[in-house]
């Protein structure tokens, strides 16, 4: 099957000719000498009665048949290595098995099918290619070389073949399987469906199975979180592997460490025990089977199997004195920490809380704090003078979130008034989780609260001073736990926060708070990044489908990250609840069915290079011929320019654009000043009102405020980058062309971006609740195509209303129709909350539009110059929003700060 | 002429060429003067020449009366100088292939040079010349030679024809100055037209040295001097070479004849060698004539 053969033989009789181009060549006479002659008359009655014979030099008659006959082999497409495997001529079926099993040798089975195709006279046979990786698909039919390429460029997906959609798109294409070729990945389910696929084949006229032989196919099945490091279950389907070895790797790709594997006999699945620190086992994102590149031999790990993750609320952490530091000095290594009000951390995915001496917790957070602790929190608390007096004020009442009920108070040793030595840390209890602990040194206690009674149910000792009073107690609380610290978390009351010990202590209290309550996710995510065969992270694009809690709970969603980049939430490919795979082996497959391996060599299509070839020794003739014909140089210099340049040209410019996209001068101009646009709408009258107005405004602001702009100008949304503007007038009249689809992206992106986008329809005095107007209903029309952001009618207490000045209403000529802004629900801090779009019918230009000496240019409208007065604050407080977003929503509260100061005594 | 543009633009390069024709022929004509013959003598003509005394052949109205009484006792006749009424015309063909040259000489402009010269001698001896086709009478003097100079420089599509024109009355002689490549029959039926008028008639061939020798080889694309679409091609300009010395004999041959038999002068003379001996040769004709 290996050896040189051509895909269209036919053409090789073309090589017949090449006697004849010979004889052709020479018989050719050369190019005439032109000359003028004044004896024409002489010449008239002559007879040309000989020809000179072409004088082409040898080697160059050689060039030209030698390349006239690379061209005919070339065209022939000589192949090396083609497979002539494929039986029949009929309509072929070719079932492509992408699905993750065959990544890993997925380069081979592409070049098996490019060398099917190179096959002698196999090219042109009619093949449609039926996918079978997630949802089955069915190409239109094409000839094989073209499938061929079609392969080429495909990717395998993370997923296994649904036979069972597979079968019902057989049925309802009415799919011929008739001759039959099939990719496969190897594997095989042992579900119906992949049994009745089989029994299909069956039936089949001819089926070509190719089949890599010896396919190694491994898969992590599972994952668990151990106290020192991870276990992986890696399976393998088929025998034709004994082990391998596990690597962990970081979020960002770096190599965590790794463990071998071996299958014991004729297990199938083995164990791994990834034994990591902690810290380094934290960062674990993604779990993959060393040179197994496929999906289902990568797990993705999130932050369910990750790290701990410690809340502490204290009153800073940021010196010596303060006892946020020690327990974040303590906690650094085995915990992820967050800091915050308490009622935040319940809330996020914490499984370790760490109060510094907080003494009453309000009643809900307190309550949503135990529900927490049941579920599985371990909640650590520091005594202090707040935890002491918090007794002393609630009284007898025992906080729920105390293991132990206190006295008020605390209890204090080797005062200046006191007769008691500082008491230290004895042994500590057998039944205590610190048991095989010791203390290198003594560490003095001189102050700590007591336990009211040692009667509670539950209650536990973890350590106690010499004298037996408790020091570290702890209780169960559902699958939580509560512990307490008699004593500070600063080096105040005791020497414990900086004594050796107390990094262990919290470090074991992680630890056992390791085993996180698991963060189901409780609504639909849309994905953030999705695996493809490979095992590779991709950006969905377009399959950003997003998945319910279920389908990524049971493993039904596209593998991949689910959510946003900190919190994923991970979907793997082959979990447990994937169907179980066999290998696909001989006895599974149909009787008739020819077996191909995927050991061809690659194959080597000469054609293109001998074409190559073909045209450089005509590009040689040619330059001959410039150096033999001086007439022909000028036309032979345009000719090998334009043939240079042509296909340069594009490339060139390409390149630029990749590197660094042009700013055009406007742009250029524009970002260096702050200055208001409006789009062009082409009507000249329209253009030169919200021209003037904008310089109105320009004027006014400066002369009213800080804000000092540049004269506005006039975009083209078609063409012009909007980015550098804050503020773009729209006017949109019945008459306006509806803009192209990039224009309308260029204005999404505008607003994205935080630009402020005033539509103004103009027809405000002619706006009813029953009809739209022309201009509403093209705003209408234009506003359908492009995403908008919920609008709703100014409210009252709206920013624009109080950014400078403080208005009732943005007025413009008139003050008909409701104006709409973006929906405060929909505003966003990244872009300070400007509100993104305004639509009115206000006339808000014309009322602003005033020539160069600054007279105006239109009526003020009803209300004379007081309108028009209210037109430009309306148009300031406009440009103060645009620039300075919800900065002056602060403002809003000054009159009842200045009120409350004013109560104040 | 059709329109002014084209008129300024044949009339710069009429500028453009007439200082260097006038120049080129002059020189040409200097190499001649010595020994020219004279005309100046009395008879027939309108212009004053000297008085003489009367003699008894002469008719008493003869007699001036004016100047026989200035002086007592003699009568006085006055005598005119001899005036011919009679003109040389001078033809230089524009025909096109005239304006062949396979040096940088073309055949054209070595007939301009020596019909210049020709007039300048002529004028230089009192002749008066004139340009055929007839323009205007003949003049005399250094102004005729402008004349004739403007109207060589200048193109004229009735000089095109290649066939020579005949002379008006009042010709005394006729110079053609051309290269003669017009159809033999139709070349030879107007040298005999030419014969019949009995004017003494003179004709300079003109060729190029490619015309005689034929120097081409290979495959040649042959184009008239001006215009292209009459281009001949031939495979093997080198096996084409004797045919074409045949046909070129053959017609000269018969032109000379038909001069020799008419009494014509027929002078050959091709561009690559110096025009004096040509010019030397047609002045003697034309002068040997007039004495």
């Amino acid at each position: 099957m290996a050896g040189l053969s051509f895909s269209a033989p036919l053409l090789l009789g073309a090589l017949i000719t090449l006697p004849f181009i010979w004889w052709l060549l020479r018989a050719m006479p050369p190019a005439p000498i032109r000359t003028r002659f004044g004896g024409m008359m002489f010449l008239e009655g002559l007879e040309n009665r000989k020809e000179t014979p072409s004088k082409t030099p040898w080697w160059l008659l050689l060039i030209r048949l030698a390349a006239i006959a690379l061209l005919i082999l070339g065209l022939a497409g000589p192949v090396h290595g083609a497979r002539k495997d494929l039986d029949g001529d009929g309509p072929l079926l070719l079932i492509v098995d992408n699905s993750w099993p065959a990544a890993p040798r997925w380069r081979e089975r592409q070049d098996v099918l490019r060398a099917l195709a190179a096959s002698p006279g196999a090219s042109g046979r009619v093949v449609r290619i039926l996918t079978t990786a997630g949802e089955p698909a069915l190409s239109d039919p094409m000839t094989l070389r073209q499938a061929a390429e079609e392969f080429s460029g495909m990717t395998p997906e993370a997923a296994l073949p649904d036979r069972d959609l597979l079968l019902d798109l057989i049925e309802e294409e009415a799919v011929v399987l008739n001759d039959v070729a099939w990719v496969t990945d190897g594997v095989i389910g042992r579900r119906g469906a992949d049994r009745e696929f089989l029994r299909r084949l069956d039936e089949t006229g001819s089926l070509t199975v190719i089949r890599p032989a010896g396919q190694v196919t491994m898969a992590i099945r599972s994952l668990h979180s151990l106290p020192d490091g991870l276990r992986v279950e890696v399976e393998r389907i088929g025998s034709n592997v004994d082990g391998g070895t596990v690597l962990a790797s970081s979020a960002d790709g770096r190599p965590l460490g790794e463990a071998p594997f071996t299958f014991e006999n004729e297990e199938d699945v083995a164990e791994v025990r990834l034994t990591l620190p902690l810290t380094l086992r934290n960062e674990v994102g993604k779990l993959t089977i060393i040179g197994l590149r496929s999906a289902g031999a990568t797990w993705l790990v999130d932050p369910r199997a990750r790290r701990v993750r410690a809340g502490v609320v204290s009153d800073g952490s940021s010196g010596l004195l303060e006892g946020g530091f020690y327990i974040e000095q303590a906690l650094a290594d085995t915990a992820v920490i967050n800091r915050g009000a308490l009622g935040d951390l319940i809330t996020e995915d914490t499984s370790l809380i760490i109060l510094d001496d907080i003494g009453v917790i309000r009643g809900p957070v307190e309550d949503a704090l135990l529900v927490w602790v049941r579920a599985g929190g371990t909640l650590v608390r520091f005594a202090g003078p707040n935890t002491s007096n918090a007794e002393e004020a609630t009284g007898p009442l025992r906080s729920q979130s105390f293991p132990v009920a206190l006295r008020g108070g605390a209890r204090a040793f080797g005062g200046a008034l006191s007769w008691t030595e500082p008491q230290t840390v004895a042994a500590f209890p057998e039944d205590s989780p610190f048991a095989d602990m010791s203390l290198r040194e003594p560490v003095s206690i001189r102050r700590q609260v007591l336990t009211r009674a040692s009667t509670e149910p539950g209650y536990e000792v973890w350590a106690a001073l010499e004298d037996g009073t408790p020091l570290l107690t702890a209780r169960p609380e559902g699958a939580g736990r509560l512990i307490l610290f008699h004593v500070t978390s600063t080096p105040t009351w005791s020497d414990l926060p900086v004594s050796g010990v107390f990094p262990s202590l919290l470090g074991r209290i992680a630890q056992t708070a390791a085993d996180v309550p698991s963060i189901a996710p409780t609504d639909a995510l849309a994905p953030w990044r999705l695996l493809d065969g490979f095992g590779g992270l991709r950006d969905p694009g377009s399959r950003a489908v997003p998945a319910s809690p279920e389908e990524m709970l049971e493993g039904l969603a596209a593998p991949g990250l689910y959510g946003t980049a900190n919190s994923a939430f991970a979907v793997n490919t082959y979990g447990e609840n994937a169907p179980t795979l066999d290998p696909l082996g001989i006895s599974l497959m149909p009787g008739h069915a020819a077996i191909r391996g995927l050991d061809t060599g690659a194959v080597r299509e000469f054609g293109p290079m001998l074409i190559t070839l073909a045209m450089i020794l005509m590009a040689l003739d040619a330059i001959s011929l410039f150096f033999r014909n001086r007439m022909v140089k000028a036309v032979t210099a345009a000719a090998l320019i334009f043939a240079v340049a042509i296909p340069m040209a594009p490339s060139a410019k390409a390149q630029t654009a990749d590197l660094r996209p042009e700013i055009d001068t406007q742009s250029l101009a524009a970002a260096l000043s702050v200055r208001f646009a409006y789009v062009e709408t082409g009507d000249a009258d329209i253009d030169r009102v919200v021209r003037s107005g904008l310089t109105g405004l320009t004027r006014e602001a400066t002369r009213r405020s800080a804000l000092e702009p540049a004269p506005p100008v006039g975009v083209d949304i078609e063409r012009e980058d909007l980015s550098v503007y804050p503020l773009l007038y729209w006017v949109i009249r019945e008459n306006t062309p509806p803009p192209s689809d990039g224009a309308l992206s260029q204005l999404e992106t505008f607003m994205a971006e935080g630009g402020l986008l005033i539509i103004d329809t103009m027809d405000g005095e002619r706006q009813t609740d029953a009809t739209l107007t022309p201009q509403g209903e093209r705003l209408r029309r234009i506003l359908l195509r492009m995403n908008i952001p919920p609008l709703e009618p100014l409210p009252a207490d709206h920013i624009l209303k109080k950014s400078f000045y403080r208005l009732d209403d943005l007025h413009g000529r008139n003050s008909g129709g409701p104006v709409w802004v973006e929906a405060s629900s929909a505003l966003r801090d990244s872009t300070d909350g400007v509100p993104s779009l305004i639509i009115g019918g206000r006339e808000w230009a014309a009322a602003w539009a005033t020539d160069e000496l600054g007279r105006p240019l239109r009526s003020a409208g009803q209300g004379g110059e007081l309108r028009r007065e209210y037109a430009y604050r309306t148009g300031i407080n406009m440009a103060m929003v645009a620039l300075t977003g919800n900065y002056k929503e602060d403002q809003v509260h000054v009159q009842d700060l200045l009120d409350s100061l004013g109560e104040a005594p | 002429m059709t329109n002014a543009l084209t008129l300024e633009r044949h009339a710069s390069e009429a500028a453009q060429n007439l200082p260097a024709l006038l120049a080129n022929a002059e020189t040409l004509a200097a190499t001649l003067t010595a020994g020219a013959h004279g005309r100046r003598r009395p008879g027939p003509g309108e212009t004053f020449w000297q008085y003489r005394d009367y003699t008894q052949n002469d008719p008493a109205s003869a007699i001036d009366w004016r100047q026989s009484a200035r002086v007592p006792n003699r009568y006085f006749v006055r005598e005119t100088e001899w005036e011919t009424a009679a003109t040389v015309r001078l033809w230089c063909s524009q025909a096109e292939s005239m304006e062949y040259g396979s040096r940088s000489v073309t055949k054209l402009w070595r007939a301009e040079i020596l019909t210049t010269a020709l007039a300048l001698l002529l004028t230089k001896a009192g002749e008066k010349i004139g340009v055929l086709p007839p323009e205007g009478p003949g003049q005399g003097g250094q102004r005729a030679v402008m004349t004739l100079a403007e109207y060589l420089v200048s193109p004229h599509r009735e000089s095109e024809d290649p066939l020579p024109p005949l002379c008006p009355p009042g010709t005394t002689q006729a110079v053609y100055i051309s290269d003669f490549h017009a159809p033999t029959e139709d070349l030879v039926k107007r040298l005999k037209e030419i014969a019949a008028t009995g004017v003494p008639t003179h004709l300079i061939a003109i060729s190029d040295i490619a015309e005689e020798t034929f120097p081409f080889t290979g495959r040649v694309l042959f184009e008239p001097p001006r215009e292209h679409h009459h281009a001949r091609l031939f495979g093997d300009a080198k096996a084409i070479a004797d045919a074409f010395f045949k046909a070129r004999r053959a017609h000269f041959g018969v032109v000379e004849d038909t001069c020799r038999r008419f009494g014509f002068t027929f002078i050959r003379h091709r561009t690559d060698g110096p025009a004096t001996p040509a010019l030397a040769l047609i002045h003697n004709a034309v002068a040997g004539q007039v004495r």
